[in-house]
């Protein structure tokens, strides 16, 4: 029996700038200077170092379905960076035909060049993080482009080819109106896109943004404004035939990512790069998150890989129920073929009251959640995780 | 006899008793001062902590007084707490004196002079001590004004001493032997031994400190107890010195130890005469009464799993304590768990802190509540020590509390503030006396309920510290009580109920609504809170519906990161107790035990 297709995410820690909101891990290059250019040839040598590293047992006869390159900025990197990053997995590994190939790009940092030199390293998916289409809201983030751009690089990169085009928003951003909002979206819907993401803003730690909601500097609406245009955005795509296939992602028919799936669908993924994470057979690993940590490790032991956990047979099964949630369906049958267990009696009246209130759609052994459902979906997901006894 | 000396010492709480007795101790020998360590008589750490003595103790000493006579001394240590005044009651029986201890700088209290009128009471040889003379705070003269009004003596008899500056402790020893009389009682008349204090050993079982009255007793004795039917064998005997000194048997007028293979104090109660089988004497000794709690609240381990363990808990710790009584009850919010019976808030707080600290028992307790009778119309007597027992409003013909007689004893200063205290709490005027110019007693009524809640913290914070509080049970009388319930959407969570005065229910049920709506957390669907006497709603508050909660990012296949998060919320959720749909926090439970009222 052949083994799964596995999927690559390779992460590229550097930026022009910092966003305020971002807690990623990355570089900006002018923190780095002179050391830049360094740095960056010794970490790409690195990603291809620790690619080898798994070819012997883990790459053995698997094929690769999907490539990510995640950053970070990626699209910051020179066209034949890409190149050499891209050869090289398909020199080490065995991919697909059809893998998806994305490539995550910031508007600042892409060009009519850039674009058609992706395509012809193998790119086939770009994702760009557009965020906003309004200049206020573009201001307020610290993005480095402008609504214009925001725009014209959705249409340079249709015009030079790309026929898997998904765009990053971001809603309730200080001071957006639900007419706002929707006039982004709109916008959205009218360029050629093929696939949102559109995420809520998450006040993370160790942000500048963190530092100003707690100085008071900025205010964020709480969970009602937020809701709302949470359940705004799902009718609203919806509308314009977008399916929701995830909490926060939406695409139309047959653009669903390959690559994001696999978190979702339990397959296995392989993280390449500093703070990347790994999931392959049951076990959970991760990468050194600082890049010189990285470097090192790979230089020792060909791998960065800082940490890993196997997982428990209860923890598969909980992170299954929460991961199927997040693509808003748990399937009582695939947890019966998948683990054995079936979970359905000690739930008692929990499905019957989420259905009571309007969270879910019961099917056949199974529930979907609806739009309120997506809303509460962590709530639901622990509800659950609370009643069942997997011990 | 004629050499034995029996005595204790009353004293408020921090007045220097303990030293004082750690003090007569090192003089006489019985320790050294490396024993001495801090507090010899108050060998449990919470008492130390609390500084209080919960359990009685005895402890013999040799003193060679000026006389050249060799006297034996038993000082018998006396619990220094309102929530224990039989506990005194019993060791002050076994006495024929008594230092009265006072502070020098803070002067008379209400628990000492309650003590001290008990120890009247009890017939005992009064030696007055003014402590800490050396501080720079005392005054001494005006303290021993308070003295001589209290009881009586004259200046001359008050002994001055500084129990830490080891000043008037010869003084004191002389004055025990000078003035305190020996025990009376009849060595050749039949056994009567006076049970003052028992404990739980784990190996030896209960040990019983006796002072026996009439007759003797030696190992090997059959025993009979006058509290139970059940007879025993005398298998050791001693005298207490630091450590139990087996003498193998103990004549009338002295004082000792008795371990007899009894298996819990439940045999072994306070005030209870122990005599023989054969030749015994037919008649118990004066004043022996069952122990009853006042005060009663539900116990439930946070952890429903937990229910047998505290039950293993609770038993092992009533060996020690026949005071606590325990019933197991069903609550619907709860779960499974125990009614008990305390003597008072103290003693619930020890309790609980007990299971916690020996037995590792994280509990709920529920609001403490007296014991009601509640009169049907149809003329049934209903004993309410639950509000859940509490008949209908339908039914119901009147209810009576108990009331308790309670002595303040204040700077004259704070007595407006007292007052005014006293009314909140539906206290009942009596009198006031001057203990002198500047320290009055007041007398007062109150339904023990108001007693038990925060009325002590209240009077202290009113008078900067400085009042005493100690009162004792008269009688029930009729009240206009009621019930109040809380409604989560609809549905009463029992072991919030409560029962009020009604003039107080409306203050309290906004109270308790508004405090639930904070501690509430936001669910899938709104909660309504309501607080109701009857079917009548007198104050309700609502916890609006959570609208969202999920988290839009899942980062970069960093899943472990979720995980960790959604089992932080899932434990949360375990930890919380449902009732109907409602998830209850177990802070919400504890909560109720703080509002003010």
């Amino acid at each position: 029996m052949p083994l799964d297709p596995l999927s690559l995410y390779i992460h590229i820690p550097f930026c022009k700038h910092k966003c305020i909101y971002c807690d990623f891990y990355s570089l900006p290059t002018v923190s780095l200077g002179k050391n830049y250019s360094t740095l960056r040839s010794q970490y790409l040598d690195a990603l291809k170092t620790e690619l080898l590293s798994y070819k012997k047992n883990l790459l053995i006869g698997r094929e690769i379905k999907s490539i990510y390159l995640g950053g970070g900025t990626p699209s910051i990197l020179e066209t034949d960076e890409i190149k050499f990053i891209l050869d090289s997995v398909r020199d080490i590994c065995c991919v697909s035909s059809s893998a998806e190939v994305t490539i995550e790009t910031n508007p600042g940092t892409a060009d009519i060049e850039k674009l058609h030199g992706w395509l012809k390293t193998g790119v086939n998916r770009i994702s760009i993080g557009i965020q906003s289409f309004n200049d206020d809201d573009l201001n307020f983030l610290s993005r480095i482009h402008n609504s214009d751009e925001a725009s014209e690089i959705v249409t340079k990169a249709a015009d030079a080819g790309f026929q898997n085009i998904s765009i990053d928003l971001i809603f309730n951003l200080p001071g957006q109106s639900r007419d706002k909002w929707l006039s982004n979206l709109t916008k959205a819907a009218d360029l050629p896109v093929h696939h949102i993401s559109a995420y809520s803003l998450i006040v993370e730690e160790n942000t500048e943004l963190y530092r100003m909601v707690e100085n008071n500097l900025v205010s964020i609406a709480g969970s009602e404004v937020d809701s709302d245009l949470y359940l705004e955005t799902i009718r609203f795509l919806s509308k314009h035939d977008f399916v929701q296939y995830e909490v926060s992602n939406f695409a139309k028919k047959g653009f669903e990512c390959v690559h994001n799936n696999s978190y979702w669908n339990y397959s296995d993924y392989l993280g390449l790069g500093c703070s990347s994470h790994s999931f392959i057979n049951r076990c959970r690993s991760w990468n050194f998150r600082d890049i010189h940590n990285y470097l090192h490790a790979v230089k020792d032991t060909g791998k960065g890989t800082e940490g890993s956990e196997l997982l428990t047979n209860a923890q598969q099964i909980e992170e299954y129920i929460m991961l199927r949630l997040r693509s808003g369906i748990l399937d009582f049958s695939e947890l019966i073929n998948i683990f054995g267990v079936d979970i359905r009696s000690s739930l008692g009246n929990l499905v019957a009251d989420f259905q009571k209130i309007g969270l879910i759609q019961p099917g056949n052994n199974r529930f979907t959640l609806t739009p309120k459902g997506f809303s509460l979906a962590d709530e639901i997901v622990s509800r659950i995780l609370a009643v069942i006894d997997l011990t | 006899m004629e050499k034995i000396r029996n005595f204790c010492i009353i004293a408020h709480i921090d007045h220097g008793k303990s030293t004082l007795a750690d003090r007569l101790l090192e003089r006489t020998g019985a320790i050294t001062k490396r024993e001495a360590k801090a507090q010899i008589l108050d060998d449990m750490d919470l008492e130390r902590e609390r500084g209080i003595t919960i359990k009685s103790h005895a402890i013999q000493m040799g003193y060679k007084a000026k006389d050249n006579n060799l006297y034996t001394l038993n000082l018998i240590d006396t619990p220094g707490h309102v929530d224990f005044s039989y506990e005194v009651s019993r060791s002050l029986a076994a006495c024929e004196g008594a230092l009265l201890v006072v502070d020098a700088a803070q002067g008379v209290e209400a628990q000492t002079i309650s003590n001290l009128y008990l120890a009247i009471e009890a017939g005992l040889e009064i030696i007055p001590v003014v402590n800490k003379i050396d501080l720079p705070s005392a005054e001494v003269d005006r303290i021993k004004h308070q003295i001589i009004d209290l009881i009586g003596c004259k200046d001359e008899d008050i002994v001055l001493a500084s129990a830490k500056a080891n000043i008037g402790i010869d003084e004191l020893l002389e004055r025990i032997v000078e003035k305190i009389p020996p025990p009376v009682g009849e060595e050749n008349k039949p056994l009567q031994a006076l049970i003052f204090d028992s404990v739980f050993d784990p190996y030896r079982g209960a040990i019983a400190y006796i002072r026996i009255v009439n007759g003797s007793i030696k190992e090997k004795d059959k025993l009979r107890f006058f509290a139970h039917d059940k007879t025993y064998e005398a298998e050791e005997i001693g005298i207490l010195g630091l450590k139990k000194i087996r003498t193998g048997s103990l004549t009338a007028g002295n004082v000792g130890y008795l371990i007899s293979g009894i298996k819990d104090v439940h045999d072994t109660k306070v005030g209870d005469t122990i005599t023989l089988v054969k030749g015994g004497a037919g008649e118990p000794l004066h004043g022996y009464k069952e122990v009853k709690p006042m005060v009663y609240s539900g116990l439930y381990p946070t952890d429903s799993e937990e229910f047998e363990n505290l039950r293993d808990a609770l038993e092992k710790f009533r060996l020690n304590d026949s005071a606590l009584s325990y019933e197991p009850e069903t609550s619907a919010a709860l779960g499974f768990g125990f009614r008990c019976g305390f003597l008072g808030l103290l003693h619930m707080e020890i309790v609980q802190e007990r299971l916690y600290r020996e037995f590792k028992q994280s509990i709920i307790t529920t609001l403490p509540n007296v014991e009601y009778i509640a009169y049907k119309r149809n003329g049934e007597k209903v004993i309410v020590d639950n509000p859940a027992m509490m008949p209908n409003v339908g039914d119901l013909d009147y209810i009576e509390e108990p009331y308790v007689k309670a002595q303040i004893v204040t700077p004259a200063e704070y007595v407006g503030n007292i007052m005014k205290l006293a009314m909140d709490k539906r206290g009942i005027y009596i009198n006031t006396t001057y203990l002198d110019p500047t320290r009055a007693d007041l007398q007062y009524e109150f339904p023990l309920s108001e007693i038990i809640f925060d009325f002590y913290d209240k009077l202290k914070s009113t008078t900067r510290g400085y009042a005493s509080l100690d009162y004792e049970f008269i009688e029930y009388k009729e009240s206009d009580l009621v019930k109040l319930d809380i409604l989560l959407n609809s549905e009463p969570v029992d072991a919030l109920s409560m029962i009020s005065h009604r003039t107080k229910s409306y203050d309290w049920g906004r109270k308790m609504c508004t405090k639930l709506k904070d501690l509430i957390p936001r669910q899938m669907f709104e909660v309504s809170i309501q607080a109701a006497i009857g079917t009548k709603v007198i104050s309700k508050s609502v916890v609006k519906a959570l609208r969202k909660n999920v988290l839009a990012k899942c980062y970069g296949g960093d899943i472990s990161r979720k995980r960790k998060l959604l089992e932080k919320q899932k434990e949360g959720k375990k930890r919380m107790k449902q009732v109907g749909n409602v998830e209850i926090p177990q802070e919400a439970f504890l909560a109720v035990l703080q509002i003010e009222d």
